[in-house]
């Protein structure tokens, strides 16, 4: 079988919101000098370096990205996450009084079952935002994250400070924000890959 | 008098397409100035630095043919416009006039 760049990667750099042209350009210089080191050097050599290559990459398609949006696409960016945020409030209203249910609230055990319920939310709230916001669905899903991530830091400090024995685990303060910013990210990637697929 | 001014990479990139002629695209420009400054530039710091020449007017640029070993993407080749090689002259005079008076080597006694 012929090897060809990673694919995670390439979705990556293509859902960056870059100019076509300017994506175009990047992503074939990257395949090409990736076949030229498949040669030289072997796959496990040439997807390395791909990686490392998009990783060092993304920040100017993402900068060419913010530059091409202009005031308007930003604006579509963040109307997009803000758009999956109301539609996944509705969801988490809906759910509220499940988790109150649970027997120890959002203490230690309820915490980590508040975890698990709520990666899917997230999930689904980052393919949202990727699927209305089209013109940069991963920024549109970042957009989201970095929201989200903001209420939700701080409702917890407000909880804390109104409901001093919540009994909440101090884990559960870097968990919720991390659980969110990466489940909003793979929501998107998955939406874009899906989109990309169909 | 066009006075937009270039910054050190930028120079080295426009330097490099100028170099490189017709063959003047992404990864040729990029093999040529990380062998000139010793300095390993990503593909997108440098097509950042050509695209921000082109918005200057020091470079134009188009389109190839696709190309197989590239995902049947196109090359996007670059020309130094005649702006880009006034703002060569200009930069290689600028910079021959911060030297002049200067020993060579650098003097020990500054």
């Amino acid at each position: 079988m012929i090897a060809t760049p990673p694919r995670l990667p390439q979705l990556l750099l293509s859902a960056l919101g870059a100019r076509p042209e300017f994506r175009a350009a990047v992503l074939g210089d990257m395949a090409e000098e990736y076949y030229m080191r498949l040669e030289t050097q072997g796959k496990y050599a040439a997807h390395a370096w791909y990686v490392d290559e998009a990783y060092r990459t993304a920040p100017h398609l993402i900068l060419d990205g913010m530059k091409n949006l202009g005031i308007r696409g930003i604006a579509h960016v963040v109307g997009a996450g803000l758009k999956a945020y109301a539609s996944i409030a509705v969801i988490a209203i809906a759910l509220f009084p499940f988790v109150m249910l649970l027997p120890h609230g959002i203490t230690q055990p309820g915490a980590s079952t508040t975890f698990v319920t709520g990666l899917p939310v997230t999930l689904l709230g980052g393919y949202l935002a990727a699927r209305f916001g089209r013109r940069a669905p991963l920024l549109s899903s970042a957009a989201l994250g970095v929201f989200w991530a903001t209420i939700n830091a701080a409702a917890l400090l407000v909880a804390l400070e109104r409901m001093p024995g919540l009994g909440m685990p101090a884990w559960y303060h870097v968990a919720a924000p991390a659980l969110i910013l990466a489940g909003t990210a793979l929501g998107g990637i998955f939406q874009i890959a899906r989109r990309r697929s169909a | 008098m066009d006075e937009r001014t270039l910054g050190n990479l930028e120079l080295t990139v426009l330097l490099a397409v100028g170099r490189l002629g017709d063959n003047a695209y992404g990864l040729a420009v990029r093999r040529d100035v990380s062998e000139r400054t010793r300095r390993e530039y990503s593909v997108g710091a440098i097509y950042t630095t050509l695209q921000r020449l082109e918005d200057k007017g020091f470079v134009t640029s188009h389109a190839s043919e696709p190309v197989a070993k590239r995902g049947g993407r196109s090359r996007r080749q670059f020309r130094v416009s005649a702006t880009g090689r006034r703002a060569l002259e200009r930069a290689r005079r600028m910079t021959a006039s911060v030297w002049t008076n200067f020993g060579s080597p650098v003097p020990e006694s500054i």
